[in-house]
């Protein structure tokens, strides 16, 4: 793949593949974009398929959570029922 | 002169300015390093390795953010709004100065001094929400906060053009308001929606002691963090190859900031370790407050004004984080809202307090404490705004925090396939156990049974 701007390295200012406002700068730019993107949205596909699975584990037993069994009954704000007796 | 020697001239001027900046960026990554370790340290053992991810991914999500959309919002918002001239255009990710260009020795290492700064903003939040939020939705506030948010401050008050500079006469040389206020501000608006952590809070509506896992990892990372303050402080300046010049365009040296960043750093230890009574995380925190005390005027104070204006800083800093915490119940593991935030406040408010009077060299206002408390101001709600509503959009969507199940279980569960310690690690005794009161935490979250310390082994 001939991707040089330049033909000889006399009087050079920018000299990367493709060279400035060019279509393979463009491509990449859009890919790698589209990369960054699809990584942020495969996290959110993994944490959730995760939390499911550990929802689904704690509720039949199977991850005994140390030092919350019985689960202390967490609210999303943060505050925690009384203690379990331990 | 001959030509040759006016020619070789300019050559090691431009190689300095290159290695100047490129030393900037190798020592900043030792703040990143440093926050790793710190946030590590403050995190307890099931979330250890999902905070450390965290804080690696922060890093390879704000270097393309300033790449792609940043250093352009830099370059374009000085005056207040975008603007479309040959400057921000030539800053755009396709241009000719946005690659390999033998024409152009600035732009690249611009953008790798930016990029760090922006790093550093994605690491003062990141230690905050531990322990419970999600890793995606983190990525997402680390584009926001250190692609885009903190960029609009610092062409606004960080930028020899910025109008908080032209119309407010703004001084803050040390980054004091568009790094670390912004970034503090932005994470309090983070924290409000996010909560607190299961267990922080008891019922009748006070505050629980969790304890960092590894404290000693934890203050290792802050003494990294001092270390790359020195690359942050030289990317404060700028280079040009004959002498020094602060973003505000008047003349400095290193030296001159050399003083008071000992001085702000010594002097925050102090004030830290007066005002905590003794208090480990909140001493060696207290560097950090110091030195950021000082940023705002940290190249004019006499470096015995200096010194106290970091005492103060640290003296004030564990009673604020302290106040946040039991007060307003805002659960900041790491007191980036006090350390960054407030301390922030307090270095802009003390440079118009000691410096005023002295003038601007673009143009503008001289120093005045309005002026300053104007600019304090602007970074408080350009932090905190976008902070609080990104933060809502992702709660509303359901992404922000982990459910409760797995936040007991652990983060790391949910994040990674790895684990920090497959071996356990040995327990070290509380102060509350050795005193008796058998109220000592195991590092599960989890307070220990009466009884239950065991001596460690010989």
């Amino acid at each position: 793949m001939d991707t040089s701007p330049i033909s000889s390295w006399d009087d050079v200012s920018a000299f990367f593949t493709w060279g400035a406002e060019s279509f393979g700068v463009w491509l990449f730019i859009i890919l790698g974009v589209v990369l960054f993107v699809g990584m942020i949205a495969w996290a959110v596909k993994h944490e959730n398929e995760m939390s499911e699975q550990i929802c689904a584990c704690v509720e039949n037993g199977t991850i005994v959570v140390e030092g919350a069994a019985p689960a202390p009954a967490p609210s999303s704000d943060g505050v925690a029922a009384a203690a379990p007796a331990s | 002169m001959t030509e040759q020697v006016q020619t070789a001239l300019e050559t090691q001027g431009a190689v300095n300015l290159e290695f100047f900046y490129w030393m900037s960026v190798a020592v900043m990554l030792l703040i990143h390093a440093g926050f790793l370790a710190y946030e590590g340290g403050a995190s307890r053992a099931k979330h250890v390795m999902a905070s450390l991810l965290k804080n690696v991914l922060s890093l390879a999500v704000v270097i393309p953010s300033v790449f792609f959309v940043g250093w352009f919002v830099y370059n374009a918002f000085p005056g207040g709004l975008p603007q479309l001239d040959e400057v921000s255009k030539a800053a755009l990710p396709w241009t000719a100065n946005s690659g390999p260009n033998l024409e152009d020795p600035v732009t690249g290492i611009f953008f790798g001094a930016f990029a760090l700064f922006a790093a550093t903003t994605g690491s003062i939040m990141s230690g905050a929400l531990i322990e419970r939020i999600r890793l995606s939705a983190f990525m997402i506030l680390v584009f926001c906060l250190g692609g885009v948010v903190w960029l609009i401050g610092a062409a606004w008050g960080w930028h020899g053009s910025g109008w908080l500079v032209t119309e407010l006469g703004l001084r803050d040389v040390g980054a004091a308001g568009c790094v670390h206020m912004i970034a503090g501000f932005f994470t309090l608006g983070v924290l409000i929606h996010l909560g607190p952590r299961i267990g922080k809070y008891n019922a009748d509506g006070t505050a629980n002691d969790i304890r960092p896992h590894n404290l000693p990892l934890t203050m290792f990372g802050l003494m990294l963090i001092f270390a790359g303050f020195f690359g942050f402080l030289m990317g404060c300046v700028v280079y040009s190859g004959e002498g020094y010049t602060t973003i505000f365009g008047s003349p400095t040296n290193l030296s001159a900031l050399m003083f008071n960043t000992l001085m702000g750093l010594a002097g925050g230890f102090i004030g830290a370790f007066v005002g905590s009574k003794g208090e480990a995380f909140w001493t060696v925190s207290g560097g950090l407050a110091g030195v950021i005390s000082v940023a705002a005027g940290i190249d004019i104070y006499h470096p015995a004004l200096g010194f106290v204006i970091a005492i103060a800083g640290g003296f004030m800093m564990p009673r604020l984080g302290g106040m946040l915490e039991r007060r307003f119940k805002i659960d900041d593991p790491v007191g980036a809202v006090t350390v960054h935030g407030l301390m922030g406040v307090w270095s802009l408010l003390a440079c118009g307090i000691f410096a005023a009077g002295y003038p601007s060299a673009v143009g503008g206002p001289d120093i005045s404490f309005l002026g300053q408390a104007g600019g304090m101001l602007v970074f408080v709600a350009l932090g905190f705004i976008p902070g609080y509503a990104i933060a809502g959009v992702l709660k509303l969507a359901g992404i922000l925090r982990y459910p409760p199940e797995v936040e007991i279980a652990g983060l790391d569960l949910a994040e990674t396939p790895s684990t920090a310690y497959p071996y356990g690690i040995p327990a070290t005794v509380t102060y509350e156990t050795f005193l008796g009161a058998g109220n000592g935490s195991n590092g599960g979250g989890a307070p220990a049974p009466a009884g239950s310390y065991r001596a460690p082994e010989a």
